[in-house]
């Protein structure tokens, strides 16, 4: 095991979420001892293969499920989440759904975002007639409308195209300069590294490597790529 | 081409007031656009109003009876036809994991189950009024002479009901047989309402009205109960 570092305090005031030696078993997935600090800033890709624990992960990280042991310590304000699911209500209409969480957060309706992302048209489509890109987009344009300071993706990009993609990375690109903190659980490193300042290699459940720097990340993705043969 | 950057100052959270308004709001229009939800309530109502009614007639029976038994077809068909609906009404906010966006932002989980109960028992409040005015019409009953009382009797049984309900719906939420768990936990835990809200509607049409009726203090009792039980246990009932 490289890396797995933690290297900056838990009382730095850079520091948005700590994660130390989190554990849960949720039907056949389970994360043991993961330790993790996330600051503002960063952008923390995780990437493992297919039930190494990333959705778990993401969703222990949102607060959706409590890990058995272990410490979650918060200094964010609000967390936003778009995941492979739409995380929105199919009976309603898209400029209803954008509506509905604007207005739960107190947020104006990002009208400008609206025609950015590509669904000026589509405002008064139900969701669930939408396809699964345009759904996709209209998942990341709630989480990217929020002002919240923890943004978390799981495979965000897995049903976008080329310019979705392209939009989905200059939005975290945006976030990044304003200080927040995102992290993003996905296989399209292609697209994503570029904006990587680290990276997580989760195995069964575990942190097999935490590469902070260029050279770790190369490290860390050589053995993702020779372990994924 | 990025989306607009988050204001440097954030936004001020609205009240707690307004999220739950904001949520019942959420709610009705679900259940008023889709196909399962008001048309189906309506089209169940008067289904089982006229199949009661009419099952009631073909037995020849006399009117002192039929004016005895009504009130239990009145609750029947109300029972009958909620159902489907409410299942439903929970379901929504559970397809495309929708809840999980609204639990992330912080939004308390009572909250959530008092606009759930609230936007479920004005639509089955008025399918209540289908049921009685559908009986009334077929059975010859003047239920409108008493529609105070009826209307009365109709909110107490709906907000029991709507709590009772959108409880066993989410704890139901993800079991194969919900269709069938959901009633079989549903009517039993119903009894103080279903016994109640037959005894009152038997009051205020062949009684002396519910006012002085010992009935009525026990289904606000019970409606009390599944309300608080309901915003205690809600919490618990998403999570799992």
């Amino acid at each position: 095991m490289l890396g797995n570092k933690t290297s900056p305090s838990l009382t730095d005031d850079c520091t948005l979420i700590s994660l130390r030696d989190i554990g849960l078993k949720r039907g056949f997935f389970s994360l043991s001892q993961i330790t993790l600090l996330g600051q503002r800033a960063q952008v923390i890709l995780i990437v493992g293969h297919n039930g190494a624990g990333k959705t778990t992960l993401i969703r222990t990280l949102a607060g959706l499920i409590k890990p058995s042991i272990g410490s979650i310590t918060r200094r964010h304000r609000g967390i936003a989440i778009a995941t492979t699911d739409a995380l929105a209500f199919g009976g309603l209409t898209v400029a209803q759904n954008l509506s509905l969480f604007a207005r739960l957060e107190g947020s104006p309706i990002p009208q400008e975002s609206v025609e950015n992302w590509g669904l000026a048209a589509s405002l008064n489509s139900k969701l669930s007639n939408l396809s699964r890109g345009l759904t996709a987009r209209v998942s990341l344009l709630r989480a990217f409308s929020s002002s919240a300071e923890l943004l978390l993706f799981d495979e965000p990009t897995s049903n976008l195209d080329d310019a979705g993609g392209k939009l989905f990375a200059d939005s975290v690109q945006a976030r990044k300069g304003l200080g927040h903190l995102t992290i993003i659980a996905t296989h399209d490193l292609t697209r994503l590294l570029p904006l990587a300042s680290s990276v997580i290699v989760l195995e069964r459940g575990t942190i097999q490597h935490h590469a902070e720097n260029r050279a770790e990340i190369d490290l860390a993705l050589d053995y993702y790529h020779y372990s994924n043969r | 081409m990025s989306t607009s950057p988050s204001p440097c100052f954030p936004p001020r959270k609205p009240s707690p007031g307004r999220i739950w308004y904001i949520l019942v709001q959420k709610d009705i229009s679900l259940m008023l656009f889709s196909r399962e939800g008001a048309t189906g309530l309506v089209t169940l109502s008067l289904m089982n109003a006229t199949i009661l009614a009419i099952g009631t007639t073909s037995a020849m029976l006399i009117r002192e009876h039929i004016l005895r038994i009504a009130p239990a077809l009145l609750v029947a068909s109300f029972i009958f036809s909620i159902l489907t609906f409410v299942e439903h009404g929970c379901a929504v906010d559970y397809r495309e994991r929708a809840i999980d966006a609204l639990r992330v932002m912080g939004i308390p989980p009572a909250s959530l189950f008092l606009a759930k109960v609230c936007a479920i028992s004005l639509f089955i409040a008025g399918g209540a009024m289908v049921s009685a005015s559908t009986l009334s019409l077929l059975l010859d009953l003047s239920l409108f002479k008493v529609w105070d009382q009826l209307l009365v009797c109709a909110s107490l049984l709906s907000i029991g009901f709507s709590s009772l309900l959108v409880l066993l719906s989410t704890i139901t939420i993800s079991a194969r047989l919900q269709g069938i768990i959901l009633p079989l936990l549903a009517i039993p835990l119903s009894f103080p309402l279903t016994l109640s809200g037959i005894e009152l509607t038997l009051e205020s049409l062949v009684g002396g009205g519910i006012w002085q009726s010992p009935w009525l203090p026990l289904l606000i009792i019970a409606d009390v109960v599944y309300l608080v039980g309901g915003i205690n246990l809600f919490e618990f009932a998403v999570k799992s």
